[in-house]
């Protein structure tokens, strides 16, 4: 029976893994879009006060996403479109990406922002009375010191997200919960859900050794 | 007479309703040390970062070696304020160095991604020219490093990051990078204010060193024992405007720069 379960659990982890794996690859790009947005300076002057629609749209979006449960948006956003449009339900898996995908996007954003914005001024202008342009400053002497500052918040983030991932079940996505619970109601057994656990704990766990690994390779210098 | 290598010619700034540059006007001789002082808010350092275009002023004109390189009303694209600015040479108080990079790459950075613009432009970037030239430069910059690094006595900290160095050698690197540029004229806004008395001495060692090599240099400080004996000419500024121009013995003679540069003990006297 344990090696059934063991089995059928590693099935379930494999997809939490594939909802894990794809929703970084996208929020991560992703969120420093939305960052850009939130930070963006374009818009016009009226009566002596600067309005950026950009900057004002991006924040309400973050304020938004940040400020729902994301099992709400999960359940919105596989329902909604039907419900308003009358158009069929777009895939489970879809739906899990789609909604985890915005979700952590707005979190990374916020977070790379306080990463740009703790540079201190001084390092611009050291790069502009250098003659370096903005593409330059950016990425040759900013972007790394912004990488050193957010990965311990972006480790939170992702180890967050390891157990996220578990709310998929509430539209029905069959990742390990859902494979545990099936045991519930055919054979009565609650074990194999606490069993899902050490399968947590063993991917945070390996996370947790790889940034850490990651944290100190970039300790060669201090800011 | 000859040209000057730097005329400021009525220079005016203000930040919102705050004048804090008055119509500045200078002029500086090539290998000339111009020291500016006078107290906190008096503009010194807003009149440097209009120098160098990190502010950009109201009016008046800055021309070097008898070049304008701005005037009021002058629209200048990104490109064109790049290209000015390096007349210039800045060196901060903060020292700023980039956390990120050895001693060394500080030194080469920027020239290195300037140059390397410039033969891309010349030879197209996937050419075996292009190659070619790039690693000629990279040797090049590698030895004006060495060198650069060894005239501010820093050899030995050339692959160093910057948080194992003292403020001293920081700032001394931090000079070495302004001078790989090869600016016209290098300015420096209270360089050695964030240091203690030790570590200023080997600060100030090395910008005595480049006046005797015939650098133009522009001075804000503090220091005015220092000031005295470098400043080929002596600005002394009080809001927003010059109020005495001329060599050190001239301006320190000056009543009002009496008082202020022995400050405390006259104010007790009152």
């Amino acid at each position: 029976m344990f090696v059934e379960v063991t089995l059928s659990l590693f099935e379930g982890f494999g997809k939490t893994l594939l909802i894990f794996a794809l929703t970084l690859a996208f929020s991560v790009p992703l969120g420093l879009l939305v960052c850009f947005g939130s930070m963006s300076k374009l818009g016009f002057t009226v009566g002596g006060k600067k309005i950026c629609p950009v900057s004002i749209i991006t924040k309400a979006f973050v304020w938004i996403i940040r400020g729902t449960p994301l099992m709400l948006q999960l359940i919105v956003i596989y329902y909604g479109p039907g419900l308003l449009f009358h158009t069929d339900l777009m895939p489970r898996f879809t739906a899990v990406l789609v909604a985890f995908v915005v979700n952590y996007a707005a979190y990374f954003s916020e977070i790379y922002r306080g990463g740009i914005e703790s540079v201190p001024g001084g390092q611009y202008e050291a790069c502009a009375v250098l003659g370096m342009t903005k593409a330059q400053t950016f990425f040759r002497v900013i972007l790394m010191q912004v990488v050193k500052r957010i990965i311990p918040p972006m480790s939170n983030e992702i180890i967050t997200l390891v157990k996220d991932t578990s709310l998929a079940r509430v539209i029905a996505v069959y990742e390990i919960i859902w494979s545990a619970q099936a045991y519930i109601k055919l054979n009565g057994l609650i074990w194999p859900l606490f069993y899902t656990g050490a399968f947590y704990l063993a991917f945070s766990g390996l996370l947790t050794l790889l940034l850490g690994r990651l944290e100190k390779k970039l300790g060669y210098f201090k800011i | 007479m000859p040209q000057p290598m730097l005329e400021v010619k009525n220079l005016a700034k203000s930040f919102g309703s705050t004048e804090v540059l008055r119509g500045i006007s200078f002029s500086l001789g090539e290998g000339e040390a111009l020291v500016i002082i006078g107290s906190s808010g008096s503009g010194k350092t807003t009149l440097l970062r209009c120098l160098n275009f990190l502010e950009t002023a109201d009016a008046g004109e800055i021309v070097v070696g008898g070049e304008t390189v701005w005037r009021a009303g002058d629209s200048l694209s990104e490109d064109e304020i790049r290209e000015r600015r390096l007349k210039f040479g800045l060196v901060f108080q903060s020292f700023n160095l980039f956390p990120q990079y050895t001693v060394k790459r500080n030194v080469t950075l920027a020239p290195e991604l300037f140059e390397t613009d410039l033969l891309r432009e010349k030879y197209g970037g996937k050419s075996a020219a292009f190659r070619e030239e790039k690693k000629k430069l990279t040797d090049r910059l590698d030895r004006q490093a060495d060198e650069l690094l060894k005239s501010v006595g820093l050899s030995e900290k050339a692959e160093m990051y910057p948080w194992q160095l003292s403020g001293g050698q920081c700032q001394r690197a931090a000079i070495a990078r302004a001078l790989a540029m090869s600016p016209d004229v290098l300015c420096f806004d209270e360089p050695t204010s964030a240091l203690d008395p030790e570590l200023t001495g080997e600060v100030l060692r090395v910008i005595r060193e480049l006046k005797n090599s015939g650098r133009t240099m522009v001075i804000v400080t503090h220091e005015m024992d220092f000031a005295r004996e470098i400043g080929d000419k002596v600005v002394y500024m009080a809001g927003g405007v010059v109020e005495a121009c001329g060599t050190a013995e001239e301006v320190f003679a000056n009543e009002r720069v009496k008082r202020f540069s022995h400050g405390g003990t006259i104010a007790l006297d009152d």
